[in-house]
């Protein structure tokens, strides 16, 4: 069903049709599919022998729900990220079915500015936070696990976030300049 | 204020912002310049959204959708429906209808449906005799009973959001989840007669019995994830977990149909699209949070509990705002940020909410083919190779019956009820 | 002007009526010059995110069990110590001392965090599937608890399981046999009309459950000096009017309790003895996990000592 989010009709590869993933960055992000992927599988494995343990051995592993749970959260944002360098969020995308050329390419710019603002917005605000609840030294109520460090992922995945909207807004402005040319 | 909170985000979802982006803008632009609230608001209020335990169930049933489709147990189950519905005028269409409640009874994410028998079936029917569109059509309007049948992310987040027991959610979506597979297939043997197009193949009793004893291990699973959840060995979250666990065991170790990279990589497709799910739960969340602050939906409570509307009335209006809503936005999100405005509301009128969460989550699964924007229109788009267009015209004729069995759900509570009441 | 929301996982409670009376109470005192807004049933999210708003100063106040505060500062566990507080009474003269309510309100200012309001809300009961009259019964139990040692040992030496469940799972889980029961304050069980699902509960009578509603310090000092003092003033005089209410009210929801068909066992006493017993053994190995705990734990079971000789 990715197969969906791969297809061109929805998004993917909109600015990026030139090539660009191939290379580095796609390297890179086949690592990072390979680290989630097994993260899923570990996140499924500790699910079953937390349920299993609770129903033959009335035994619960400790702190198994947040585990689950803060790496679900981690996983999001290394997802938010990487579906942000592909352009393949879910979106709605009516009016870019018609735009074609410069106007399609304002469009994204847009789009890439608007991502670009609410990036840096909710780094800044992650990092207020991140900063405070360090301080404060909250753990979490099962593991005692740093609240830090579930917390840490909003902060890396919106720094993520920003960097490639950065990008993104400059290649999106060289583009224009360029005339459109594709 | 309400413009940031209303008319930013839809110009912005209209240009093709993603979904998260659109709505997180509405809460960035409060938080800005409306509301004096510090900005960490916004970090506490994502976070918020994604530290739930039962958001897991997204994960674990996308997953469990995708090793399905990869490992062939969906293939097999299809194979299975054939044989048994060969003899029926329309067969190849009730089949893909049966198909997708059988896949439902194991899967709760009907984009995971539609992919599955969009690779098998959908040259099948092209071949039958069903027009290209009305094939695509039915494909992905088939996906919908996917999340009416239980188990079903709908109404997992439904139950999160609203505070209903997802047990019993499960239960009240059985018979309406049968019921719209029967009227959609009286409307495939309709057109088929009407259309004169030719049955699949007569009664084989060998070729159902090689079918079954090749769907042995894929029947097995939904006895085991229903069953399991019903005999206390796991919680509805839980179960998506053991269907994904199920599927590895099956798919590496009995038909041996997935390597180790294969799995991993299906982990990954999983994940990748339930991150982008996710992100929009936690987007409406922050949104929800927001508006709650500031009191808006008391308000809204207030105003519409002031119309002393009647529960008939209050039900169609439901509907047909979820309906448009369904239209455009990403149902997943509108049932998270209105179930919790609508339960009290339903409440005072005297509609029961458990039957309130199987109304929202039948308007989730048509607006999950309702054009322009559904995921299932989207997935059928990748799998058929039919342009958005042809799909548009091919769901219409389905759009029509799942609105029907709608209206009958929803003016027959007894049907989600019998099953789901409190005891 | 400045708003002042006060945030609580519950609602139509002993929590509630306090965030009521305080916001009447501040009135009195202050007019409109601090706007309270009472956000009961968790409508500002889950309780560890109302617990990080208030430290973060995103939500000004928060009522809420001390268990639910006990991983921002551990000497909240002191409230819940096993064997502590069996009565009420013991709730009233220990919180209400005149010098220890000083001494609370005070004492998590180096978390930002100060304590406005301190009451009683309700005992701990076990609410079980199968009756359980006998400590017999409790053996193998699977029992869902909070994820504090508080619970989970208690009920551990009980020879029960203590499973830390999702809050969410926990209805399906005792509807499915995947649970045989949880510990629980009373009025949660009359609010979530848990005699629908079954209709045992066991008073082992080894905790009452303290609330407290803490407010934001850096928020407090932002206000003038006349508002400070009012919110002090208020806080006490909320306390002080609703304890009766939290009494009457726990009596009312066994009431509600059994006229649902519910039934409400008890040990032996000479059962009762024996767990007592056990349990002050545990309560000092539990304390002493921690200096910190232990002094707060040993000023309040002074404060209840006294209180018994009289
Ligand atoms: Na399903
Ligand atoms: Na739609």
């Amino acid at each position: 069903m990715t197969d969906m989010a791969r297809d061109p009709e929805i998004g993917m590869d909109r600015a990026t049709g030139d090539g660009t993933r191939r290379g580095v960055s796609s390297g890179l992000s086949v690592a990072v599919e390979w680290v989630v992927g097994l993260a899923l599988i570990a996140i499924v494995l500790v699910n079953v022998a937390n349920a299993a343990g609770r129903y033959v051995f009335g035994r619960a592993i400790a702190g198994a729900d947040e585990l689950m749970v803060f790496a679900m959260v981690f996983i999001v944002m290394a997802g938010m990220v990487t579906a942000a360098w592909s352009a393949s969020h879910i979106a709605i995308n009516l009016l870019p079915s018609y735009a074609r050329g410069r106007t399609e390419q304002l469009l994204f710019l847009v789009q890439d500015l608007v991502a670009l603002c609410i990036a840096l917005f909710a780094t800044y605000a992650s990092l207020g936070y991140v900063t405070t609840i360090n301080r404060l030294a909250t753990k979490s109520m099962a593991l005692g696990l740093p609240m830090t460090i579930p917390h840490s992922a909003l902060l890396f995945g919106f720094a993520g976030l920003s960097l490639i909207a950065l990008i993104r807004v400059g290649r999106g402005i060289l583009r224009l300049i360029a005339g459109g040319a594709r | 204020m309400t413009a940031a909170l209303a008319l930013v985000p839809m110009a912005l979802l209209a240009i093709g912002t993603p979904v998260f982006l659109a709505l997180l803008a509405g809460v960035v632009l409060a938080l800005m310049f409306f509301v004096p609230m510090q900005p960490l608001v916004l970090h506490q209020t994502l976070f918020g959204g994604l530290d739930n335990y039962a958001l897991l169930a997204v994960p674990f049933f996308i997953f469990a959708g995708e090793l399905l489709s990869t490992s062939g147990i969906a293939a097999r189950l299809v194979r299975l429906v054939l044989a048994l519905t060969g003899r029926v005028p329309g067969s190849l269409g009730v089949a893909t209808v049966g198909a997708s409640a059988m896949m439902g009874a194991i899967s709760g994410s009907s984009a995971a449906a539609v992919a599955a028998l969009g690779k098998t079936l959908f040259p099948k029917l092209t071949a039958g005799g069903y027009g290209r569109e009305r094939a695509g059509g039915l494909i992905a309007a088939s996906g919908a009973i996917d999340i009416v049948i239980p188990p079903s992310i709908a109404m997992i987040l439904y139950g999160l959001a609203a505070e209903q027991s997802i047990s019993r959610l499960f239960l009240a979506g059985i018979l309406p989840g049968l019921l719209i597979a029967a009227l959609m297939s009286v409307l495939i043997v309709y057109i088929a007669v009407r259309q004169g197009i030719p049955r699949s193949g007569g009664f084989d009793f060998r070729e159902i019995r090689d079918a079954a004893l090749g769907a042995f291990w894929a029947l097995l699973m939904p006895v085991v994830v229903l069953g399991g959840i019903y005999q206390g060995w796991f919680s509805p979250t839980e179960a998506g977990g053991f269907a994904c666990f199920y599927a590895i065991i099956v798919a590496r170790f009995i038909y041996r149909s997935m390597s180790f990279a294969d799995i991993v990589r299906a982990g990954a497709n999983a994940a990748m699209l339930s991150a982008q799910i996710l992100i929009i739960v936690a987007a409406a969340g922050a949104l929800t949070w927001l508006l709650t602050a500031q009191g808006v939906p008391q308000a809204l409570v207030a105003w519409i509990q002031a119309l002393e509307m009647d529960q008939f009335t209050f039900l169609l209006c439901v509907n047909a705002v979820l309906l448009l809503i369904g239209c455009v936005l990403d149902p997943t999100s509108a049932i998270l940020v209105l179930a919790p405005l609508l339960v009290p509301i339903a409440v005072s009128v005297g509609v029961d909410p458990i039957h309130l969460g199987v109304i929202m989550t039948v308007n989730l699964a048509i607006g999950m083919f309702t054009p322009p924007f559904g995921l299932n229109i989207f997935v059928a788009q990748s799998v058929t190779g039919l342009s958005a267009h042809e799909l548009y015209r091919g769901v219409l004729p389905f759009v029509g019956v799942q609105i029907i069995a709608l209206l009958i759900i929803t003016y027959m509570p007894g049907l989600s009820l019998t099953l789901g009441a409190a005891n | 002007a400045s708003t002042m929301k006060l945030a609580s996982a519950t609602i139509n409670d002993v929590q509630h009526e306090w965030q009521k009376v305080f916001a009447r109470e501040l009135a009195e005192r202050v007019g409109d010059e601090v706007k309270t807004e009472i956000y009961p049933a968790s409508q500002l999210g889950p309780i560890p995110r109302m617990a990080e708003g208030v430290l973060l100063g995103t939500i000004e106040a928060f009522t809420t069990p001390t268990s639910f505060m006990t991983n921002v500062d551990p000497r909240f566990q002191a409230f819940d110590v096993p064997g502590l507080f069996k009565t009420p009474e013991d709730v009233d003269r220990a919180i209400h001392d005149a010098d220890y309510r000083d001494h609370l309100e005070t004492m998590f200012l180096d978390k930002g965090l100060r304590v406005i309001g301190a009451i009683y809300n309700s005992p701990t009961v076990v609410f079980t599937m199968e009756p359980v009259t006998s400590l017999a019964d409790m053996q193998g139990l699977k029992i869902r608890t909070f994820a504090s040692p508080m619970q989970v040992k208690p009920m551990e030496q009980l020879g029960a399981s203590a499973l830390p469940l999702a809050l969410s799972e926990v209805v399906p889980q005792l509807e499915n046999g995947g649970l045989d029961g949880l510990l629980v304050g009373m009025p949660i069980l009359t609010a979530f009309k848990f005699y629908d699902i079954g209709k045992n509960i066991t008073d082992l009578r080894f905790a009452e459950i303290v609330s407290v509603t803490v407010v934001n310090e850096a928020w407090f000092q932002s206000q003038s000096d006349e508002v400070k003092t009012a919110i002090i003033e208020a806080g006490r005089a909320a306390e002080t009017e609703v304890f009766p209410w939290g009494v009457e009210n726990v009596e009312r929801t066994y009431k509600i309790w059994s006229d649902n068909g519910g039934t409400i066992n008890q040990l032996s006493d000479e059962e009762q003895a024996k767990m007592e017993e056990d349990f002050a053994a545990l309560a000092t190995s539990l304390v002493d996990a921690d200096p910190a705990v232990k002094a707060e734990y040993e000023k309040l079971k002074a404060l209840v000592d006294a209180g018994g000789k009289e």
